[in-house]
């Protein structure tokens, strides 16, 4: 599984961050991003920047994209 | 339902009393602790289950077999008076589909992304209403003149509203809130769609970088949102901004006046305002006004009998008290790191006006001690004033000096 998040939809409840903190931070810019091995992906965020998901983080993120306010949490299921 | 109708005495009655302007009225955490899904009798004496666990408010805000319409609007029961929040809105068949088209149509207007770009330009309005408050004699009205000010100028620049119009507006938003006179909100609300309407054509003729314009560009794009749905929007946008955010920013500078270790905390680092923001959202009682629902179906939650078309009240004020969630929740704490207040609610309900509210708060408690660090208030506590017909509360007026 792989997921982003569409920064010009978001909302910044940090609901995400507090759903799934492993997988989602909100930077000091304010701006909502995904983690990769403890690594912020910021650089730039947005779609250009997907992280994979651990196995037991996956139903976190799940739950995270479906109460997203912004609905702006993309989740890419892998074969 | 009258309240003439309601006379059972064992059944508690909102409003609840309150011990004091700066407190939430006890009898809320009791229930919390006691009884946490309760049947209480609203502001105008109709039936509603009141919810007061954060875990609960939570999980209720944004449950899917709740809903703001009813099947039967007429007859069902109300929170209070006021044509916003007081009772049901929206079809009751499309709800679903018509919210989700609305933030969809909506949140790009107002991302965090948008907002941030937008901080300059708020940070001038700060400064400019601050440069004006100084020149004013001592004592002035905080409320006044800059509470009532800031988020009207904010919202409406941002809706592309001209400059000489907003005091209107906030007149008009004001008078939707009122709970005593049914009257007055609807034809506020009436002459505030109109007055929309008239934008939509300005906007149509000449577009411009604001909120309107992307209305209208969407439509012209997508044939949605028609004019109808962009009055209700935008006035939807001005009501549910507004006084919201004027009440929060009177109490904010409040709690900062009756708090001075905190503002000491806040004067030695600004770095601290967006945490002070959220314990402002979290701890300020500026209002004890719920977040309604209403059931879609029967179903049963934590042992309670809920049927379609009850009122449900959810108080994010109480769930922000719980201590189950918050350490230490009755203390005003502006260095707390995790801060999950339900003050914006929650899910695919969250307040779309958020990160607002946050580039706005943020700017003047960053700017407010740093230009006036004499600020003080200027008569006892207890001659302060909340705005009791105003569903959203606050302050009726916070005199300053400085
Ligand atoms: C401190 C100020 C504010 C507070 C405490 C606040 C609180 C809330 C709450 C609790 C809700 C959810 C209501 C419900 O679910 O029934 C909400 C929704 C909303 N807010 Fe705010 N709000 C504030 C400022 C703003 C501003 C400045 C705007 C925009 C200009 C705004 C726009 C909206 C909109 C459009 C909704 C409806 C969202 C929906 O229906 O899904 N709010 N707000
Ligand atoms: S949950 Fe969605 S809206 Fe909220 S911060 Fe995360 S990405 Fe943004």
């Amino acid at each position: 599984m792989k997921v982003w998040i569409d920064q010009s939809r978001c909302l910044n409840s940090r609901q995400c961050e507090e759903t799934a903190p492993r997988v989602f931070s909100i930077a000091d810019d304010g701006l909502a991003y995904v983690r990769q091995n403890d690594r912020l992906l910021d650089q730039p965020g947005g779609e250009t920047c997907q992280a994979n998901v651990p196995d037991e983080d996956q139903d976190a993120v799940d739950t995270a994209a479906y109460e997203c306010p912004g609905q702006c949490i993309h989740v890419i299921e892998q074969p | 339902m009258s309240a003439a109708e309601s006379t059972d005495e064992s059944i508690p009655r909102l409003p609840f009393d309150q011990s004091g302007l700066m407190e939430l009225p006890p009898r809320f955490a009791e229930l919390r602790e006691n009884d946490p899904i309760v049947k209480i009798l609203t502001p105008v004496g109709d039936p509603a289950w009141l919810v007061t666990r954060h875990e609960d408010v939570k999980k209720l805000i944004s449950d899917a077999r709740l809903g703001r319409s009813h099947f039967d609007p007429p007859n069902a029961p109300r929170y209070s008076a006021a044509v916003i929040l007081g009772g049901p809105r929206g079809e009751y068949e499309t709800e679903v589909v018509d919210h989700t088209k609305a933030r969809q149509v909506l949140i790009p207007s107002f991302s965090a992304q948008r907002m941030r770009s937008l901080r300059p330009r708020i940070q001038r309005t700060v400064d400019d209403l601050l440069s004006r408050f100084q020149e004013l004699p001592q004592p002035a009205d905080f409320h006044q003149e800059i509470a009532k000010r800031l988020p009207v100028f904010v919202i409406s620049e941002l809706l592309g509203i001209p400059f000489a119009d907003r005091e209107q507006l906030g007149t008009w938003s004001q008078g939707t809130f009122h709970t005593s006179d049914q009257q007055v909100a609807v034809t506020a609300m009436l002459e505030m769609r109109e007055y929309i309407a008239k934008f939509i054509e300005l906007k149509r003729a000449e577009p411009a970088d604001d909120v309107i314009t992307d209305l209208v560009l969407k439509q012209q794009e997508t044939g949605f949102p028609p004019d109808d749905a962009i009055q209700t929007y935008v006035s939807t946008l001005i009501i549910a901004g507004f006084e919201t955010s004027v009440s929060f920013t009177d109490y904010g500078t409040l709690l900062f006046l009756r708090n001075p270790d905190q503002r000491a905390l806040l004067e030695a680092d600004p770095g601290l305002a967006p945490r002070a923001v959220e314990e402002i959202l979290r701890f300020a009682p500026a209002s004890d006004a719920c977040i309604t629902r209403y059931a879609r179906e029967d179903f049963e939650y934590k042992g309670t009998r809920i049927s379609e078309g009850d009122l449900i009240a959810l108080s994010p004020q109480t769930a922000n008290r719980d201590p189950r969630v918050f350490r230490e929740p009755e203390r005003f704490d502006i260095t707390r790191n995790e801060n999950p207040h339900m003050t914006l609610a929650y899910g695919l309900h969250y307040c779309i006006g958020a990160p607002l509210v946050r580039v706005m708060l943020d700017v003047l408690y960053q700017t407010l001690f740093a230009r006036l660090p004499e600020l003080r208030l200027a008569v006892p506590l207890d001659e302060l004033v909340s705005r009791n017909n105003v569903l959203t509360g606050g302050l009726t007026s916070l005199p300053v000096a400085w």
